[in-house]
């Protein structure tokens, strides 16, 4: 098997989320222990996850996984661990196989088929957790502070309609899959000289952090991503008044 | 090579130096009259392998000649009777059950047998299977992965009854099996001088006298003497190792067998006739696959033939994920028991380690 990068292969070496949790465990730390199972033995792909959920909030605050299954399907687990911690289960079902992707860095395209045994893992252990009201919480896309900033080459002498084109896949490929985690969507409407008009949509429509935090974190990985002199507004008549 | 420990001889084998030395020089001497060397090739091989004459055609490498042999064959023998059924058991090789595959695309219809618990395709299987229309039966007489033996002979008998054509491959039992093959009238007979310590892979089919294989192309060009007097070398002298094989191999595979059983290991086709150098073990709750990746990082080279060798146990009833969990380890005369010991401590160390994976997944 060749892994795809280096890091993937030091979670097949050296996965920290393998293990589970008891329902005594759980029960000693006033959490509920959500279970889920993935993958069908004829393939060789088997994969239990253990979630402890916090019931006050929905809150998954530790993940462990079992699996039996190529390296591959041990570094998606690892990181499926990582990612669902600190959401709530609402969230976690809404992770995509896309988003999934991209958090292990790329996977060759036989690794492809164990994207859905997580999330038929997920989905039957989260299942278990609807009853749990869920605090109005957010993910914001990653925070770009620090690191590197990059120039779009020749950004200045592309059209308003080229520009939009960049944006647009900065767009789909760094943000939106973190917005969908909370139902909501984005979508660049337009692009004039330096300044993105944005637009959301499902709930980021009603969600304070539209124009808060979620808005600044845009704004931070288009300047770092494309051109550092970017504004990014949104467009206020899609937003509720609510 | 120097610090790998490499137990998956039926994938590759260790380049000879000798055999590597002597193509060189036939490369640069022998140019030129060569030709005329290659029919004496053809009968030197013939005769180690107890056939008393035989043609012999090369290929870039055993997959080729596997499928010249089902390409010929169509040419030669489907379009002309319209005996359209070609035989093999369901737990072939590659090279065959996809060029058998390729060929259904026009009248073919191939025909996987199933084989027993012991991996063999059974003469009653056969009998059973056969029709008017069969024409082709394609087998190894060893198994790569599972080391598992054919019994050819019961096989070659139901052939013969029903006037079906017989391939044979050879490259896995070739220096390990006494192949005693004199008067058995193999139509085609193949082996893969890549697994027999020639520099690259060398297709080799030696056809029965009076048979017919179509050529690849019609340019006149073939391969080099070079290459020829190579894959005689590399039989000659891999049918000269079979009482090492027999003895010596069989008892490092012996020796390794049985540490891996006191590891836990649960090993497969011990009860079955099978070649001296051929292992195939799984561990509780880890994937072949997940395991293999370990030993390679730990310098330790074995297969579990791309996730064949866990359809070829599941064809034979074992559970899937045992199945899943099976690798295959091949030695030679090359194995030492210095490498047998530290395979086994890589082994029992990543069992350990690997292990917990698994082992409470149903824990709640």
């Amino acid at each position: 098997m060749q892994t795809a990068n280096k890091g993937l292969t030091t979670q097949i070496e050296n996965p920290r989320s393998v293990g589970y949790f008891t329902a005594g465990e759980a029960e000693k730390k006033g959490m509920r222990l959500a279970v889920g199972k993935g993958g069908a033995k004829e393939h060789g792909h088997l994969v239990t996850l253990f979630f402890l959920v916090d019931e006050e909030d929905g809150v998954i605050a530790d993940a462990k996984f079992q699996v039996f299954g190529p390296p591959l399907l041990v570094a998606v687990c690892e990181v499926v661990c990582g990612l669902v911690v600190r959401k709530n289960y609402l969230q976690t079902r809404r992770l995509s196989a896309d988003l999934i992707e991209k958090e292990v860095g790329g996977l060759p395209a036989e690794g492809a088929v164990f994207f859905n045994v997580l999330l038929e893992a997920m989905d039957e252990a989260t299942e278990g957790c609807m009853d749990i009201p869920i605090e109005d919480v957010y993910v914001a896309p990653p925070d770009m502070e620090g690191g590197d900033r990059q120039v779009y080459p020749g950004w200045e002498e592309l059209s308003d309609a080229q520009k939009k084109e960049v944006i647009s896949q900065v767009v789909a490929a760094d943000i939106a899959p973190y917005v969908e985690l909370d139902a909501g969507g984005v979508e660049v409407v337009k692009v004039e000289e330096n300044r993105v008009t944005i637009a959301y949509s499902g709930n980021c429509t009603s969600c304070f952090s539209a124009t808060g935090a979620t808005l600044d974190s845009i704004g931070n990985i288009l300047r770092h991503k494309v051109y550092p002199d970017l504004m990014v507004t949104p467009d206020m008549s899609l937003l509720s008044q609510a | 090579m120097a610090d790998w420990i490499f137990l998956d001889h039926h994938t590759k084998s260790p380049p000879s130096r000798k055999i590597t030395e002597q193509m060189g020089k036939d490369l640069q001497n022998q140019w030129i009259f060569g030709e005329e060397k290659k029919e004496k090739i053809g009968q030197e091989i013939a005769s180690l392998f107890g056939m008393d004459k035989g043609q012999l055609h090369l290929a870039s490498s055993g997959a080729e000649s596997h499928f010249q042999i089902l390409l010929s064959h169509y040419i030669d023998t489907i379009r002309e009777t319209g005996r359209t059924h070609i035989l093999t058991p369901e737990t072939e090789m590659e090279s065959i059950t996809k060029g058998i595959h390729r060929l259904e695309k026009f009248e073919v219809q191939g025909k996987k047998l199933p084989v027993n618990a012991n991996g063999q395709l059974t003469r009653r299987v056969l009998e059973e299977t056969v029709r008017p229309r069969s024409s082709l039966l394609t087998l190894s007489w060893a198994h790569p992965l599972t080391g598992v033996v054919q019994p050819i002979h019961d096989l070659l008998e139901v052939c013969r009854e029903h006037d079906i054509r017989v391939h044979l491959d050879i490259s896995a039992a070739v220096g390990k099996l006494y192949l005693p093959l004199g008067g058995l009238e193999i139509d085609y007979l193949t082996f893969d001088g890549g697994l027999l310590h020639c520099p690259m892979p060398i297709g080799a089919t030696l056809v029965k006298e009076g048979g017919k294989l179509a050529p690849l192309s019609y340019s006149g060009v073939s391969q080099p003497y070079a290459t020829f007097s190579a894959i005689a070398s590399a039989a000659t002298s891999a049918q000269e190792k079979i009482d090492t094989y027999a003895m010596e191999v069989a008892r490092l595979r012996d020796l390794f067998e049985q540490k891996l059983a006191d590891m836990g290991g649960t090993l497969y086709f011990q009860e079955v006739e099978r070649l001296p150098n051929t292992i195939v073990v799984s561990f509780p709750n880890i994937h072949g696959e997940h395991l293999l990746f370990h030993l390679k990082r730990r310098g330790l080279l074995a297969t579990n033939g791309k996730g064949k060798l866990a359809k070829i146990l599941q064809q034979s009833g074992v559970d899937p994920i045992q199945a899943h969990a099976a690798i295959s380890l091949t030695l030679s005369d090359l194995t030492t028991d210095e490498e047998i010991d530290k395979a086994a401590e890589l082994i029992q160390e990543l069992t350990l380690k690997l292990q917990p994976l698994y082992a409470h997944a149903d824990s709640k």
